[in-house]
This record gives C-alpha cells, structure tokens and sequence, in this order.
C-alpha cells in the first residue's frame, strides 16, 4: 500500500477514529496525541498487516491501545485540579452525549464501537482483546442503562 | 438499533482532522528519509563487510602459516605463501608419515567430515596437508585435511593404512 492509499484510508476513517478516542480519553488534546501516536505506528508497521482490508479493524485496535497507553501514562500523575467536564459538541445531542459520557469506562467503548460504529461482537471482542461474551455482557449492561434513560430513549425516538 | 455517530459526538473537530493530516505528513517524510537513507545504510554495510571479511582472511592465512612453520619448519613459509598445488592422489610424508591427497567430500558446501575428526582428535596428533586439491572434474580446491591417525600404530603398518590417512 503507497502512502497516498494509506493516507486516503485514513482521512476517511478518522470519524471512526475520532469517536473511538472520545470514547477512551475524557481529555481532547490527549485524543489528538492518540490518533497520532496511533498513525504513525501504524504506517511503521503497515508491511505486517497482510490483508488490506482489515485496516480500519486494524488501526482501531492500534489506536485503542494508543489511547489505553495515555491513561496509563496519567495514572502515575497526581492532578492539580480537577478538569470540568466538556460540554456536548454543538451540533451534537446534549442528551445522547450526556449518557455516552457518563457510562461506565468499561462500557463505553464497546457501545461506542457497536452502536455508533456498527462493528459485530466478534470484531469488537478482537479490538479490545477480551472474550465475545464479555462484550454481549457490556452490550447489555449498556442497553439496561439506556432503556433506563427516558431522555435518551426519546432522543432515539424509541 | 444503530444510532447516528454525530448526534453522540457531534463532527470531527477540526483540530482533530490537522492533527491526523500532520500525521500522515510526517509519515510521508519518514518514508523519504528512510528511502534516502537506504543507499548511504547500504554502502556503509558493505564497506563493513568486506573489511571484516579481508581482515578475518588475513588472521586466518597468517595464522594456517604460522602453524605449518612452527610444525614442519621454515621451508613451509615459502611453501604455503606461495601456494603450492598438488593433485589429487600426490603423497606427501610429513614426519615420518604419508598423506595422500583425496577428493574432498563436499556435502551441500560443507565438509562434514572436519568437526568430526575434531572431536576424535582431541587426545591424538592432528596432521594437515597443507596444499590444494585439484578435484576430478578439473577446478582446483583449496584443502585443508584435517586428519589423524586413529589405528593403532601396530596396526597402521601391518595393514599398511597409514597411505590411506589425509
């Protein structure tokens, strides 16, 4: 795959991208680092892919543990101050995003991934290297909680 | 049930679409550097190579020279400086005991037999021919037998084996 290829797959999926890191990292300057750090080492690593078109599974999954190697990182530091939430995104839902956010950390990415990015169980199991029926589990947590929210089950139209 | 990704996180920032479009620049220089680097890696590895390589034939020639001097006396100096070239099948005696030139056996450009007699040679008296061999079908072979006597003296003679070592 040329550069040119690569960086045209890349501008297209960074949607994807960008929302996989939303879902990870509460901080946006973080995200930009992950999606970099995450690129990169994707293009180094690129000749080790051996089917093309697996790459978007392929970065997700990279980028991912971009972003899990940056909450690491912030692990070891002890915050000054604590950093306000972010408001909802203005042409974005402020209910849908209240309720993306305020999941559970363990929840999050896999809803992300399947509801807002259509991946199968199996994909996502393979993302975030646990097993299938780990992720049904957060799927259905993550369902509980939603029928539960009123405001978002109208946002949704359900 | 899918739900519309931007009514979630809204559209990609703008930022966030600089910082992946300065990514892949970068990308796009490194590949160059790389490739600029290549030929330079290249040249410099060779250059390696073959110093190290002339530098480890000349300690080996010299050592294989030393040795046959130190075991056979000064004439050899001359002898393996000059290379001497004897045909398969030429005898020499060297101490009292006649080595024959033989075919080298050449297993997938290997010889096998070497280690082997290395290992049965640690408490007899290796002798080596020094010489090349000039093989059946005509190219000339540099030989190192590494050989020793692994019969009984007694035996050797009444059996007149020791023409048939080396």
């Amino acid at each position: 795959m040329t550069h040119d290829d690569f960086a045209a797959r890349i501008i297209a999926m960074q949607g994807t991208l960008y929302r996989v890191t939303c879902s990870i990292l509460p901080i946006h300057a973080d995200r930009e680092d992950a999606v970099q750090s995450a690129i990169e080492k994707a293009w180094r690593k690129l000749p080790s892919l051996r089917d093309d078109s697996r790459l978007q599974t392929w970065m997700v999954r990279i980028l991912i543990n971009e972003c899990y190697a940056i909450l690491r990182q912030h692990k070891r530091m002890s915050p000054v101050e604590t950093i306000p939430d972010s408001p909802a995104p203005p042409d974005a839902d402020p209910d849908l995003y209240r309720f993306f956010t305020s999941l559970p950390d363990t929840l999050r990415p896999a809803m992300v991934l399947h509801y807002l990015e259509g991946y199968e169980v199996k994909e996502i199991a393979r993302m975030l290297r646990i097993p299938a029926g780990t992720v049904k589990t957060r799927l259905m947590r993550g369902r509980e909680k939603l029928k539960e929210n009123e405001d978002v089950k109208e946002a949704l139209g359900l | 049930m899918r739900i519309d990704p931007e009514k979630v996180y809204g559209s990609v920032p703008e930022s966030f679409s600089h910082r992946v479009a300065y990514a892949l620049r970068q990308c796009e220089k490194e590949e160059t550097k790389t490739m600029k680097r290549k030929p330079v890696a290249a040249m410099m590895i060779t250059i390696l190579l073959l110093t190290l390589t002339t530098t480890a034939v000349a300690a080996v020639l010299s050592r294989t020279t030393e040795f046959f001097v130190f075991e056979y006396g000064e004439r050899y100096r001359e002898k393996m400086e000059s290379g001497v070239v004897a045909p398969v099948g030429q005898s020499t005696v060297l101490n009292g005991v006649t080595f024959t030139l033989d075919d080298a056996v050449i297993i997938q450009n290997k010889r096998p037999s070497l280690p082997v007699h290395f290992l049965y040679c640690r408490h007899c008296g290796l002798r080596i021919v020094d010489s090349c061999g000039v093989l059946s079908c005509g190219t000339c072979l540099i030989v190192f037998e590494v050989r020793h006597v692994y019969l009984h003296k007694t035996i050797q003679h009444f059996e007149c084996f020791n023409t048939l070592i080396a």
